[in-house]
């Protein structure tokens, strides 16, 4: 059976449409649910570090909604620890954001400076501030890496930690986001003869490399060095930016 | 000048395409019985991935990712056709593959011939496609979308060509009956792995 | 000499008559599409880490080579030949686009780890294999049991391997921890290398061998 030319073309036409309206139809109907499933995934992480929830339920979606609303307030600071206005506004859309502070991060490590603005969220009880998370950014080996580094509420001791590791190697890299290498931070001191002094990662055991100084280590993962490194310089270059918000916390708390 | 070195390094030893992603290896397995095919089959995927990577980049920068059509009127900022990704890729790539058997059938119709069925396989060669996605997952730039296909393409070139040669002195080797073909050629595909390893780490 | 009812009764083809068997059950081991096809290759590697994420994968894929087959087979006599490979195309890329779609609405864990490699999907020459070779040619419930036989012969392999890899590499399956303490205090190590690249290839290698010396296959030397 030949088929002519104005039949090949319309049967293609018609398969690009039926393909195109199949496709579109599925991702406009998902997109909310998708959305959603983002916006859980990053807040739960941040719920996690902080400590939530304290109550031993679970986090599932509903609760975590809930958590967010209730316990959980994202702050605009400037370097110098003092709140940020929109008029240090980074994308040009009128307000300060999540985007903003992206931005602000990206240029100043490009530029290794501080950050225009910074986010910190904070848990709440009622009024009282009980934690800090302040949101950490790095590179890894294959690609980038991300955290946050909870904080006590006179920002003296880490009360938790999250990692990311998207691109590392399962069993190598990517080990900093099991509970083995993020629990070790629990309890490590951010403060040494006054001054703030950021965790170091170690490449070895913390019990043999710094014994004096336990409280300000924690082992690397062994056979990937190079990701340890990232983690170790991202959260000293977090603690450097926050250095001003957490002295402020220090003294007014 | 620096990166982009650094980026091609990367692409073509320690992150290579075959070797530590996975990506290409029906034709990878298939092809490389004789280094002039493997080679040939080699340049042709060069080619195709220096093309369609940075026309690939192209697409999404300018239609595809979120807010990307805002050069046409501001008021497409929200539109998102992120989703069509795959399917314009695979339908550039299956264009381009069209074109590159048209090239080679002029050219030298022998490695046409030699080449077979594998030349339009080349469209669903996994390396081709996922280098495009892996450009927009990384957020590349279109010079670095340049260098990236171009350098995976050496890459996988690299590693079908050294398995023909390695095949070809196997060919007399006495290989139990059940690893002949497909089996040995994978336990040498993951020595080949563990030796590229060594790449690892290396940053300029 | 047959009469015309039993004549015609022989052209329906039965359910589940030979033919249809064959379609499911031949790739699950004699012609299973990874080992003795060598087809689909890629993400049997790259996606056998966990065993959850060769679930989902091994589900995927049969679900878009089930559908894919039975679209193609539908519409088998209405494709023109001088374009057959792009229709093809296109119906496998719409249906892996919808799949991923789902998979970020409803799994969006699992969707987060497959990352590229549930697109990679429209490139598993498995999904494209099948539409060529049966679906073009074949009714669509055959064409369905063959998706699905070799869908399921993939998948067998995948979660196979995943096993070994999971098992051998992190201590544990489907994220339980199998391998109590005690055994790595005596000074037992996760064997990295089954985590990465060079484990799948190694693990894949030995599995053919295994699986063709059990079947009797050999290719020619």
């Amino acid at each position: 059976m030949a088929f002519s030319n104005g039949y090949i073309f319309g049967f293609a036409g018609a398969i690009c449409v039926v393909c195109s309206l199949a496709v579109s139809g599925v991702s406009l109907s998902l997109r909310d649910k998708q959305e959603l499933n983002r916006t859980r995934d990053e807040q739960g992480s941040i719920l996690g570090a902080l400590g939530l929830p304290d109550d031993g339920s679970v986090l599932d979606g509903p609760t975590i909604d809930k958590l967010w609303k209730e316990r959980v307030e994202q702050r605009f600071i400037k370097p110098d620890g003092t709140p940020a206005d929109a008029s240090l506004d980074q994308d040009g859309d009128g307000d300060l954001d999540a985007d903003d502070v992206s931005k602000a991060v990206d240029a100043a490590r490009k530029a290794d400076t501080k950050p225009a603005v910074l986010s910190v969220y904070v848990r709440l009880d009622g009024k009282r501030e009980e934690a800090y998370a302040i949101p950490l950014s790095g590179n890894g080996l294959w690609g980038p890496l991300g955290g946050y580094l909870a904080l006590d509420a006179q920002g003296r001791e880490v009360t938790g930690s999250t990692f990311f590791a998207p691109k590392e190697t399962p069993g190598l890299g990517a080990e900093i986001q099991e509970p083995a290498f993020e629990d070790q931070w629990k309890g490590k001191k951010l403060v040494k003869g006054g001054k703030s002094a950021p965790v170091r990662v170690v490449k070895g055991q913390a019990a043999n490399l710094c014994p004096d100084d336990i409280d300000y280590c924690v082992d690397g993962v062994s056979g990937a060095t190079i990701t340890s490194r990232g983690v170790d310089e991202m959260v000293a270059r977090a603690v450097g930016w926050y250095d001003a918000y957490l002295t402020k916390i220090r003294k007014g708390a | 000048m620096e990166a982009y070195i650094s980026l091609a390094l990367k692409s073509i030893f320690v992150e290579n395409i075959l070797l530590a992603y996975f990506l290409g290896m029906c034709s990878f397995l298939a092809v490389s019985k004789k280094v002039e095919t493997a080679f040939g089959l080699g340049l042709a995927v060069i080619f195709v991935l220096s093309i369609t990577a940075p026309v690939n980049w192209a697409l999404n920068h300018f239609f595809l990712r979120a807010g990307a059509m805002t050069w046409l009127s501001p008021s497409f900022i929200d539109v998102d056709l992120s989703f069509l990704e795959f399917i314009t890729f695979i339908a550039v790539i299956a264009a381009m593959v069209q074109l590159v058997e048209m090239v080679i059938d002029k050219f030298s119709p022998t490695l046409y011939a030699n080449l077979g069925i594998f030349l339009p396989l080349i469209a669903v060669n996994c390396s081709i496609l996922g280098a495009s996605l892996f450009l927009v997952e990384r957020e590349y730039s279109a010079s670095e979308s340049l260098v990236f296909g171009f350098s995976s393409g050496v890459g996988w070139a690299l590693a079908i060509v050294s398995m023909a040669a390695i095949r070809y002195k196997l060919r007399y080797s006495n290989v139990p009956p059940g690893l002949r073909g497909l089996g040995i050629t994978m336990l040498t595909t993951g020595l080949m792995a563990i030796a590229f390893m060594a790449f690892a780490g290396i940053q300029l | 000499m047959s009469s015309p009812a039993t004549e015609i009764q022989q052209e329906r083809a039965p359910l589940f008559g030979k033919k249809e068997r064959a379609a499911l059950l031949d790739p699950l081991s004699d012609d299973n599409p990874i080992t003795v096809q060598v087809l689909g290759i890629c993400s049997a590697l790259a996606v056998t880490i966990q065993m959850n994420r060769a679930l989902v994968m091994a589900a995927a894929v049969i679900a878009v080579v089930c559908t894919s087959n039975v679209v193609i087979s539908l519409i088998r006599n209405l494709i023109p030949p001088s374009i057959r490979i792009i229709v093809q195309l296109s119906v496998i890329a719409s249906l892996v686009i919808v799949v991923d779609q789902i998979l970020q609405a409803f799994m969006y864990d699992v969707a987060k780890q497959l990352s590229v490699f549930v697109g990679l999907i429209i490139t598993n020459c498995i999904i494209m294999g099948r539409a060529e070779a049966f679906a073009m040619a074949n009714p669509p419930w055959q064409s369905f049991l063959d998706g699905l036989g070799n869908g399921l012969g993939y998948g067998i392999i995948l979660v196979a391997v995943a096993v070994f890899r999971e098992l051998l590499g992190s201590g544990s399956l489907m994220g339980f921890k199998v391998i109590p303490q005690a055994v790595y205090d005596l000074g037992y190590v996760n064997n990295g290398l089954m985590v990465l690249a060079p484990g799948a290839f190694i693990l894949l290698g030995l599995m053919i061998w295994a699986q063709r010396t059990w079947t009797g296959y050999a290719e020619e030397a």
